[in-house]
């Protein structure tokens, strides 16, 4: 896929986009990313009628710009139909409270014993399905009192991240940690401080705020733009001395290497920031890959293999990266891996948790289901937040970030037991 | 202290149509460790991936029966059998009527090549490009005295709403055992009387072989597909089928990305860039393998591909001009693209082949 000079007559109409759209696959009225996307674009630009009820239903998963034979990027041309679509009034608040995980954050981390114990009550969950349509049937993700440190204002001039050497050893290295981590894994963050630091990494966690792909999924394209310049403005002194930036989420570094171009693009002073900032960006398997000569690990004996199964998330397909988790996983002595491979797990960030959506979510991620439930394995991986809470939810497994995996064969601590993966542990 | 060396990879595949795929087969038998980058879906997905016979009384090669027997085996691996060989004449119907001489297709599809007798050929009311009234009439003008073709109408299971589009019914048949079973008693009826049924081909983009066989057998007749305009579900199937299976035998499959130059190291090609969101990614390997279409001839400076008798791109004189990368599938210059497919195979299989030091048996 190419995200500049996106020419829309490149498409061809042979309808690849639509053979591989996990929506597609199971709501058979769906238009279609083919549809949806450079048909309707057209239109637009012909400044005809061309509003689509539809492109609410787009999960924007991206698969049809990797299946694309003529690098049309469809998803970028539905995310701009979304943006411009008029939702029904019910929905707007909804996907406006869904569009700011920085702010349910910021609400529910100073409270987080009540707010999850409200939140598994089924009474109030059925309150938020008919004023929020907020899905009664979905788990909510657990908060935590924020990982530190808090989100800075955008006025912030940003983190310390000179590219010196720190005082201790190492080279620094910027960790953003998203939402998911600041507000509801703050473990995986400090396991991801541990790898860097034991690879020889001095870690430097950003105060920066949300990456903006929610509020863009959801529609809130201003939003969005908020948090784009915002995170610029936070992280642009680290990428200008050329700091990696590292991020444990790979919808997060989707976003940073490749929502931002397009989302700022009419700017270009902040187009040329954001493609600075992406060219600094890593997803952390893709780091540990590529930045050290293979990561360090002293492996724990076990008397039985640990079986894993890896799901690739689409926003880690989108970067061009191939499967560094998988790979590194596979190094480690005494686990096992295995590929899923099976499409989409239909969880798309917030969309899987909208009342009129959870259902084809679930339809969706049956194939990446019964794909687990055959693999029969002790853990699931997966990079991404929220296909984690999918296929927790769909398959009744742990589902862990790979990280935690790769800690848990090292014997210098956090091992199984601490993280709950204990099943196959000697 | 252990460290977790990065994956070696011996054969880099730039390109995931015939030609690629079964490059990447051809170098994983060879127990290589291979990549595959590819910008799109190959071009054999917009049809069944059908080799088109050869002119009558044209000479096969050992390698190239070598070569198609290794393909037949990489598909029958993969859950999606190709029939036939390289000197086979059958003629396939088409959807306006006419035949098409195939030499070797997909199950379904030579199945549908191979019907004798009394033949229905069905459409679905809400699919109405496939109008088998149509193509019977023009078929039975022109058909072997041996086959009949009688058009048959059925009306599509409608539960979820309507079908409109092959792929709609493929994606159904796929994830839906009650849709299979609607769908066995809609076509129960029409094969009354006949011996084959040749349906548009509709079958599931993911379905193995041997479960369309199965469902066959439940309807108690010989069940044909013929391909159709894109999105044409028989070459999809091939083409996922092809595709998982070299996932499961370990090959790292990069999808999205077309390379936008070869990396070179003096006379040596040691790897690709791809335009990756963010920076370039360099991909290295031990050889590279070009097999993405026409359009990479730029990669070679823009003129057409002359190779040496190992498939190394090489100048007018013949020498070679840079070692450790072959090309395989159209890419290569040749006169009848129809046979592109058939070119795709028997190039992509020497290309992986040589590409892990395989021997050399014959002239490109």
């Amino acid at each position: 896929m190419r995200h500049d000079e996106v020419s829309l007559d490149n498409c061809l109409k042979c309808s690849v986009c639509n053979t591989v759209c996990p929506v597609a696959a199971v709501v058979p009225a769906f238009p279609g990313p083919k549809h949806l996307g450079p048909e309707l674009e057209r239109l637009r630009r012909e400044g005809l009628p061309c509003d689509s009820h539809w492109v609410e239903d787009c999960t924007g998963c991206a698969r049809c710009d990797s299946a694309c034979p003529n690098q049309v990027v469809v998803s970028e041309l539905i995310a701009a139909a979304k943006a411009r679509h008029a939702k029904p009034p019910a929905r707007r608040l909804r996907d406006a409270v869904l569009a700011r995980p920085e702010l349910l954050g910021r609400l529910f981390g100073p409270v987080p014993g009540l707010v999850n114990g409200m939140l598994r009550l089924g009474p109030a969950r059925r309150v938020m399905d008919m004023t929020l349509k907020i899905s009664a049937d979905r788990p909510f993700p657990s908060y935590a009192r924020p990982y530190r440190p808090e989100p800075a204002g955008a006025e912030s001039t940003g983190v310390d991240a000179s590219g010196a050497v720190q005082p201790g050893g190492g080279r620094p290295v910027v960790v953003y940690p998203g939402c998911s981590i600041r507000y509801n894994e703050p473990r995986l963050g400090e396991a991801v401080e541990v790898v860097l630091r034991r690879n020889g990494y001095v870690p430097i966690v950003a105060g920066a705020g949300c990456c903006g792909l929610p509020a863009m999924a959801n529609g809130a394209t201003d939003e969005a733009r908020r948090r784009a310049r915002a995170l610029i403005a936070e992280l642009s002194a680290a990428a200008a001395e050329g700091t990696p930036i590292v991020t444990a989420c790979t919808s997060c570094s989707h976003m940073l290497k490749s929502g931002y171009r397009t989302l700022l693009g009419d700017d270009p002073a902040l187009a040329r920031a954001a493609r600075d900032l992406a060219s600094t960006v890593y997803d952390l398997g893709e780091f540990l890959a590529v930045g050290t000569d293979g990561p360090d690990t002293e492996t724990v004996s076990r008397d039985r293999e640990l079986r894993v199964a890896y799901h690739a998330p689409c926003h880690q397909q989108t970067q061009g990266i191939g499967r560094p988790w998988y790979h590194l996983l596979r190094g480690l002595p005494g686990v096992r891996v295995t590929d899923l491979d099976a499409g989409c797990c239909g969880m798309a960030g917030t969309f899987g948790f909208k009342a009129e959506k959870a259902t084809i979510s679930m339809a969706i991620g049956q194939r990446l289901f019964d794909a687990v439930t055959a693999a029969r394995p002790d853990v699931v991986v997966s990079e991404c937040p929220t296909c984690r809470l999918q296929i927790e939810h769909g398959a009744g497994l742990p589902v862990a970030h790979p990280v935690m995996v790769l800690l848990a064969a090292d014997r210098r601590g956090m091992g199984l037991a601490r993280m709950g993966l204990n099943r196959g542990a000697p | 202290m252990t460290t977790i060396a990065p994956p070696h990879v011996d054969v880099l595949v730039v390109g995931a149509g015939l030609a690629g795929l079964t490059a990447a087969a051809a170098a994983v038998s060879a127990d290589a460790t291979v990549t595959v980058v590819h910008g799109g879906f190959g071009r054999f997905t917009l049809g069944a991936g059908c080799l088109m016979s050869r002119p009558p009384g044209e000479e096969t090669s050992d390698a190239d029966t070598e070569a198609a027997a290794f393909f037949a085996a990489f598909a029958r691996a993969a859950g999606c059998p190709i029939l036939g060989t390289l000197s086979d004449q059958r003629h396939l119907p088409t959807l306006l009527g006419g035949v098409q001489p195939i030499a070797m297709a997909p199950v379904t599809v030579s199945t549908a090549a191979e019907a004798r007798g009394r033949v229905a050929l069905v459409g679905f009311t809400d699919l109405p490009f496939f109008d088998v009234d149509f193509m019977a009439e023009r078929l039975n003008r022109r058909a072997a005295p041996t086959t009949t073709y009688v058009p048959r109408w059925a009306v599509l299971p409608q539960d979820a709403g309507p079908l409109r589009s092959t792929l709609h019914v493929a994606n159904r048949f796929d994830r839906d055992p009650a849709f299979r079973e609607a769908l066995l008693a809609t076509l129960g009826p029409v094969t009354e009387g006949v011996e084959a049924l040749i349906l548009p081909g509709c079958l599931g983009q993911h379905t193995r072989a041997d479960e369309i066989e199965r469902f066959a057998q439940a309807l108690g007749c010989p069940l044909g597909e013929l391909p159709t305009l894109p999105p044409s579900v028989p070459g999809l199937r091939l083409f996922h089928a092809l595709r998982d299976y070299l996932v499961h035998r370990g090959v790292e499959i990069r999808s999205g990305f077309p390379v936008t130059a070869l990396v070179r190291e003096g006379r040596r090609c040691r790897g690709v860039l791809i335009e990756a969101p963010g920076r370039p990614q360099r991909l290295t390997a031990g050889s590279v393998i070009l097999a993405s279409g026409r359009h990479s001839l730029d990669l070679l400076g823009g003129t057409p591909a002359h190779v040496d008798d190992c498939l190394r791109p090489c100048d007018a004189a013949g020498s070679c001009l840079l070692e450790g990368l072959y090309v395989a599938g159209s890419i290569l210059t040749g006169d009848d693209r129809r046979r592109d497919n058939e070119r795709a195979i028997l190039t992509g299989y020497r290309a992986g082949a040589l590409a892990t030091g395989g021997e050399v048996s014959h002239a490109a």
